[in-house]
C-alpha cells in the first residue's frame, strides 16, 4: 500500500519546510553502525504498523475467528457483510454523518480562522483559546457533557423554559458534537495558510485592476486552496473513522456507524471477528483512497509558496462597527455553545443527585457522585491513563526523533524511505482497525501482551505516530543544515551533534509535540476500545463502560471531569516546565534562526 | 606536491546520480599562507568543490590532500572532523543557543582537554578580533559584522591547515561588505592563515586574493593573480566575468605577428588586437574582441605622435553618472559624412569629456584590444 509523503499533512503545520533544506550527500557510503540502527527502527515500525494491518487483511479472508482452530481462505465473509442490511445502513449513516460534519466544520472553522487572523473582531484571543480547549477535550468527554445537557427531558438544557425537545442521541446531535470536536483540527490546518498569506499579493491584484470580489476569488482563495482542500478531505476521513462520539450517543438509539459495527461484531455473541475485519478493510480502503486523492488534489505545495521579497503580514480587514459587533458576537456565541456549555454541563451534572425532569433545586445538589473516585475500577484506569500517556508519548517523540534523523541525516536511501513511509501510515489507518488488528495479532502471538497494558501501549503509541512525526520532523527541518555542518567541521561526531546542536534547538518544539501527543493519547478511544481489558483500561474506556452499562450516569460526569482535570494538569506542568527550564535554553533561538 | 602546499586538488570529479557532472576534473594548489578565491557564477561547481574539501560531500574521482595528507578520493574519505579545516558558512551558522565564547570554544573541545588553556586561547582570539566584550553575548545580540567575526574566530581557533569561506559576505549590506572584505584580507596577512574563499562577486575575489581560480560549468577557466586575470583574461568568459567591456565578433584578416593581429568585426570595423602567445589564428578564423570600458579614451587626450592605437569615431547618446566614474554610452559611427551608427560602444572616464550628442574620436591601444578564439 503506497502512502506518499503528502499523507503526512495531517495537521498542515509544516508543509512549507519540506524539501527546503538540502539533504546530506547520499553518494557517500553509510557506516555499518548506522545501517544496523536503521534496520532496528524499520523493524520496530513494521511491528507497530504493518502487523495489525496484515492481520486485519488476513482476517477478512479467513473463515474463522482467530481464536478458533482451523479455518480456510474464503470470500464468504465479504458476501455476508456487504449484502447485509445493517452494513448498508451503516454505510449510509457514516456517509451522512461524515459529509455533514465536514461541511459544517469547513464553514465554521474557516470563518473563525479568517475572522481571527484577518479581521478586527473583538475577543479574538478568547475565541481562539476556546477553540483550542476543544482540541484538548477528548471526544468522550464532549459527548458525555452533551448527554448531561441534552438528554431528552432530563437534560439540563431541557429544563430551561421553552426548551424541552433537545435530543443529543440523534444523527443531528451526533453531527453537532462531532463538529465541535473537529473544528479545532480544521482550524489548525487552515490557520497557517491564512496567517502567512502576504496581502501584498492581494494588493497586486487590486492595483492591476481586480475588483475586491474578483481579488478574493483569484488570489485569496487560490492561495489557501491547498490547505482548505487538504483539511476538508482529512476531516472527512477522520469523521467517518470516528468510533467514540457516535458509539456513545448513537448506539443506544440504534444509530450505528461503520466503526461501531466493527466493534459490535466482536462484542456480539457469537463473536464474528472475520466480519468485523471486512468492515475494517472497507474503512481502510476508504481512508487510503481519500488521502491519496488529497495528495493529488493538493498538488505541489511549492506552487503556492510565496516568491521573492520580504514577507508582508496579512492585512487586517476592518469591518464597520455594526458588522464588527455582529460577527464578534456570533464567534463568541459559537465558543459559548461549543466550549463553555459542555464544561458547565459536566460540572452541573457532577453535583446533581439524579437527572429529573423537574427543574434544578438546591435539594438536588450533592457530593455523593464523587464517591466514584473511590471505585477500584476508576482508580486503576486513572493510574493506567497517566502511565500510558507518559510512556506512549515519550516513546513516540523519541521514535519520531530517531526516524527523523534517519530520514534526513543518514545516507541509507532505501531504509530511510521505508521508515518515512511507515511512520506516516497510521494517519490512514482508522483507529478501530488498528485496535482490532493488534488484538487479533497478539491473541496468537505467545507473548505476555494480549490482555495486558502492553497491548494498550502499543495501540496508543502507534495511533498518533504520524502526527507526532510531523511536528518533530518539521522542528528538525527548521534547523539550518549549516548549523550541523559547522559542528561537523568543528570535530563533533553524529551523536555529539544531536546532543549539542539538534536537541537544544528543538527542546521547545519537542515539548509542544510531547504535550500534544500526550493529550491526544489521554483522550483516545477509537484504537484502545478494542484492546483494553479489565486489567488494562483507560479513563475514557471506563467512562464508556459506565455510560453503556447500568451504573449511575451521574458518575460519568465525575469521571469526565477527572479526565478534563488530567488535561489541565498536563497543560499546567508543561507550562511550568516551559517557563522554568526551556525558556532560557531556547532563548533567542527563533530570532537568530534566520541569521 | 610541494612541501608548502596546504591544499592540493588533483583532477577532482563529482557527479550526481552518476550522470550530471558538477566537477569535470579540476586541479590546483593552495600554498601555505596564501589567499585563493574560487570565483564563478552560481552553479559553476565552486561550492560543491568547497564542500568536498570540507568533507561534507565525497568526490567521484581524483584526490584532495590537506596539509600533505590525502583527505578525499573516490575510494576513501576522511570525516570532516579528521581534516583539520576551519569553515565560515554563508549563513555564519552560529549556534543560537550558545554564547559567543561557547561558539568559538566548540572546535577546541575536541582538541584541547585543558579548560584553562581553552579559555585563554578563545579570549585572546576574541580580543584580537575586537570581540573581547561580547564573550557572554548570544549571537542574535550581535550585529551582522560582529557575527561574521565570531564565525571567523570559530574557523580559526583550531589552527586549521586551511580556512574555507563559503560566500560569507553575501548576507551583509554593501557598506559593511567593503569593510569586512578589508578586515579578512588584513587578518589573513597578519595571522598568516591559508584561505580558500568561494564567491561569485568579482570585486571580493579581486580585492582579497593572492590568486583567483575562475570556474565555469565544472571546469577551471583560468588561474591567475587578480590583476593578470583582469588585464589578460584567458577568454571571453573570463573577460566578461571579471569586468565590464565592449565585445565584438570578427574574423582574422592577417596572421599574427609579434602577438598582433589584424581583424574585421562583423559590423565592418577594422581593428588591430593582441592575441595570447601560442594562439594559432588562421586567416578568416572567427574571433571575439574585447575592449574594457576603462581602456578606451578620447583621442584628444592621447599624445599626438602616439603609435599602436585603434582609432574610430563615436557618437555619445547618454552620459551616466555612476558615483566616481562617468559612463559614456553611444555608437561607433562610420567615418564618412553620413556618420552611420555601426556598433554600440561604451567607455568610462573620471572627467566629463563629452556631452550627449557629441561625436568624438576614440583611441584604444592595440595592447588593450584583446582577441580571443571564438568558443563554439
Amino acid at each position: 500500500m503506497a502512502m506518499p509523503s503528502g499523507m503526512s499533512r495531517t495537521d498542515g503545520f509544516d508543509d512549507a519546510q519540506r524539501g527546503g533544506p538540502r539533504r546530506q550527500d547520499r553518494t557517500a557510503k553509510a557506516s555499518w553502525g548506522s545501517v544496523a540502527w536503521a534496520v532496528v527502527l524499520v523493524a520496530l515500525l513494521v511491528v507497530l504498523v504493518i502487523l495489525p494491518l496484515a492481520t486485519v487483511l488476513f482476517g477478512a479472508f479467513w473463515s474463522q475467528s482467530p481464536i478458533m482452530p482451523g479455518g480456510e481462505l474464503t470470500l464468504d465473509n465479504w458476501e455476508e457483510v456487504l449484502t447485509s442490511r445493517s452494513f448498508l445502513k451503516g454505510v449510509r449513516t457514516s456517509l451522512v454523518i461524515g459529509v455533514s460534519v465536514t461541511l459544517l466544520c469547513t464553514i465554521a472553522a474557516s470563518a473563525l480562522a479568517f475572522a481571527v487572523v484577518r479581521t478586527n473582531l473583538y475577543f479574538k484571543r478568547a475565541v481562539e483559546g476556546a477553540i483550542y480547549v476543544n482540541l484538548a477535550t477528548s471526544p468522550f468527554v464532549l459527548a458525555t457533557s452533551w448527554i448531561a445537557l441534552a438528554t431528552p427531558h432530563a437534560g439540563l438544557l431541557n429544563q430551561l423554559p421553552g426548551l424541552d425537545e433537545l435530543n443529543i442521541s440523534t444523527v443531528q446531535g451526533i453531527v453537532f458534537v462531532m463538529v465541535t470536536f473537529f473544528v479545532p483540527w480544521f482550524y489548525l490546518m487552515v490557520k497557517p495558510s491564512i496567517s502567512t498569506m502576504d496581502s501584498r499579493l492581494e494588493e497586486a491584484a487590486a492595483v492591476h485592476g481586480a475588483k475586491p470580489s474578483r481579488m478574493v476569488r483569484d488570489v485569496t482563495l487560490q492561495l489557501i486552496r491547498p490547505a482548505l482542500l487538504g483539511a476538508v478531505l482529512l476531516i472527512f476521513v477522520m469523521a467517518v473513522d470516528t468510533f467514540s462520539i457516535p458509539a456513545l450517543l448513537g448506539a443506544p438509539s440504534g444509530i450505528t456507524v461503520l466503526p461501531y459495527q466493527m466493534y459490535a461484531y466482536v462484542y456480539s455473541f457469537p463473536a464474528a471477528w472475520e466480519k468485523s475485519a471486512v468492515v475494517g478493510i472497507v474503512l481502510l480502503v476508504f481512508a487510503v483512497v481519500l488521502l491519496l486523492t488529497r495528495d493529488k488534489v493538493v498538488g505541489d505545495v511549492r506552487r503556492y509558496r510565496i516568491v521573492g521579497g520580504k514577507g508582508g503580514a496579512a492585512k487586517t480587514i476592518r469591518f464597520p462597527p455594526a458588522l464588527r459587533h455582529l460577527f464578534s458576537w456570533l464567534a463568541l456565541g459559537y465558543v459559548v455553545v461549543a466550549t463553555v456549555l459542555p464544561i458547565v454541563g459536566l460540572i452541573a451534572g457532577a453535583f446533581l443527585k439524579y437527572a429529573t425532569g423537574q427543574g434544578i433545586t438546591l435539594d438536588a445538589l450533592t457530593l455523593q457522585n464523587f464517591g466514584v473516585l473511590q471505585n477500584a475500577g476508576f482508580q486503576s484506569s486513572f493510574r493506567t491513563t497517566v502511565l500510558v500517556m507518559i510512556v506512549a508519548s515519550f516513546f513516540d517523540v523519541a521514535l519520531c526523533l530517531a526516524v527523523t534523523i534517519l530520514v534526513f541525516q543518514t545516507r541509507i536511501r532505501f531504509l530511510s524511505a521505508l521508515a518515512d513511509l511507515l511512520v506516516r501510515m497510521p494517519v490512514g489507518i482508522p483507529g478501530i482497525v488498528l485496535g482490532a488488528g493488534l488484538l487479533w495479532a497478539y491473541v496468537r502471538i505467545p507473548l505476555p501482551i494480549y490482555g495486558t497494558m502492553a497491548i494498550l501501549l502499543i495501540a496508543l503509541a502507534t495511533r498518533y505516530l504520524a502526527q507526532t512525526f510531523n511536528t518533530v520532523s518539521s522542528a528538525y527541518l527548521q534547523i539550518s543544515p549549516e548549523l550541523r555542518e559547522a559542528a561537523l567541521v568543528s570535530g563533533a561526531g553524529s551523536l555529539r551533534i544531536v546532543r549539542d546542536i539538534d536537541l537544544p534547538l528543538m527542546y521547545r518544539a519537542l515539548g509542544t509535540s510531547l504535550v500534544f501527543t500526550m493529550i491526544l493519547i489521554g483522550g483516545e478511544v477509537n484504537s484502545s476500545v478494542m484492546v483494553s481489558s479489565p486489567n488494562a483500561s483507560t479513563l475514557p474506556i471506563f467512562l464508556f463502560q459506565v455510560l453503556s452499562g447500568t451504573g449511575n450516569p451521574q458518575f460519568a460526569y465525575v469521571v469526565a471531569l477527572a479526565q478534563l482535570a488530567l488535561v489541565v494538569i498536563v497543560g499546567g506542568i508543561a507550562w511550568l516546565v516551559g517557563r522554568l527550564f526551556i525558556r532560557h535554553l531556547a532563548y533567542g533561538a527563533q530570532r537568530s534562526q534566520n541569521v | 606536491m610541494t612541501a608548502q602546499s596546504a591544499l592540493v586538488i588533483d583532477t577532482v570529479k563529482k557527479t550526481y546520480d552518476g550522470r550530471r557532472f558538477a566537477l569535470n576534473g579540476v586541479s590546483f594548489e593552495v600554498h601555505q599562507g596564501e589567499f585563493v578565491s574560487l570565483l564563478g557564477p552560481s552553479g559553476c561547481g565552486k561550492t560543491t568543490l568547497l564542500r568536498c574539501i570540507a568533507g561534507l560531500e565525497t568526490v567521484s574521482g581524483g584526490t584532495i590532500s590537506i596539509g600533505g595528507r590525502q583527505a578525499s578520493s573516490a575510494k576513501s574519505s576522511l570525516q570532516p572532523h579528521e581534516r583539520n579545516v576551519g569553515m565560515v558558512f554563508q549563513s555564519y551558522a552560529l549556534w543560537p543557543h550558545m554564547t559567543v565564547f561557547r561558539n568559538v570554544e566548540y572546535p577546541l573541545l575536541f582538541i584541547e582537554r585543558d579548560g584553562a588553556k581553552r579559555e585563554k586561547k578563545v579570549s585572546e582570539l576574541l580580543s584580537m578580533l575586537g570581540l573581547g566584550g561580547f564573550a557572554s553575548a548570544h549571537p542574535f545580540e550581535l550585529s551582522g559584522g560582529q557575527q561574521q567575526r565570531v564565525a571567523l574566530a570559530r574557523a580559526l581557533i583550531g589552527d586549521p591547515a586551511i580556512v574555507l569561506f563559503d560566500e560569507p559576505l553575501s548576507n551583509l549590506d554593501a557598506a559593511l561588505r567593503d569593510s569586512v572584505k578589508l578586515l579578512i584580507r588584513s587578518l589573513a596577512r597578519e595571522m598568516n592563515f591559508t584561505s580558500l574563499y568561494v564567491t561569485h562577486d568579482r570585486s571580493e575575489a579581486l580585492v582579497m586574493s593572492d590568486r583567483v581560480v575562475l570556474m565555469n560549468e565544472g571546469d577551471i577557466v583560468q588561474i591567475a593573480e587578480p590583476l593578470t586575470m583582469f588585464e589578460a583574461p584567458a577568454g571571453k568568459f573570463a573577460g566578461k566575468f571579471l569586468g565590464e567591456a565592449n565585445f565584438f565578433r570578427g574574423r582574422i584578416l592577417s596572421p599574427p605577428s609579434d602577438g598582433l593581429v589584424r581583424l574585421r568585426t562583423a559590423e565592418g570595423l577594422e581593428l588591430v588586437g593582441t592575441t595570447k602567445p601560442g594562439t594559432a589564428s588562421q586567416n578568416d578564423a572567427a574571433v571575439d574582441v574585447m575592449i574594457r570600458f576603462g581602456h578606451a579614451t578620447p583621442a584628444k587626450h592621447v599624445g599626438p605622435g602616439e603609435e599602436g592605437l585603434n582609432r574610430f569615431q563615436m557618437r555619445v547618446k547618454d552620459v551616466i553618472f555612476g558615483g566616481e566614474l562617468l559612463q559614456f554610452v553611444g555608437d561607433i559611427v562610420s567615418d564618412d559624412a553620413a556618420a552611420q551608427p555601426i556598433a554600440p560602444f561604451t567607455f568610462i572616464s573620471t572627467q566629463p569629456v563629452a556631452k550627449v550628442g557629441d561625436t568624438l574620436e576614440i583611441a584604444v591601444p592595440y595592447a588593450r584590444t584583446l582577441v580571443f578564439e571564438e568558443v563554439p
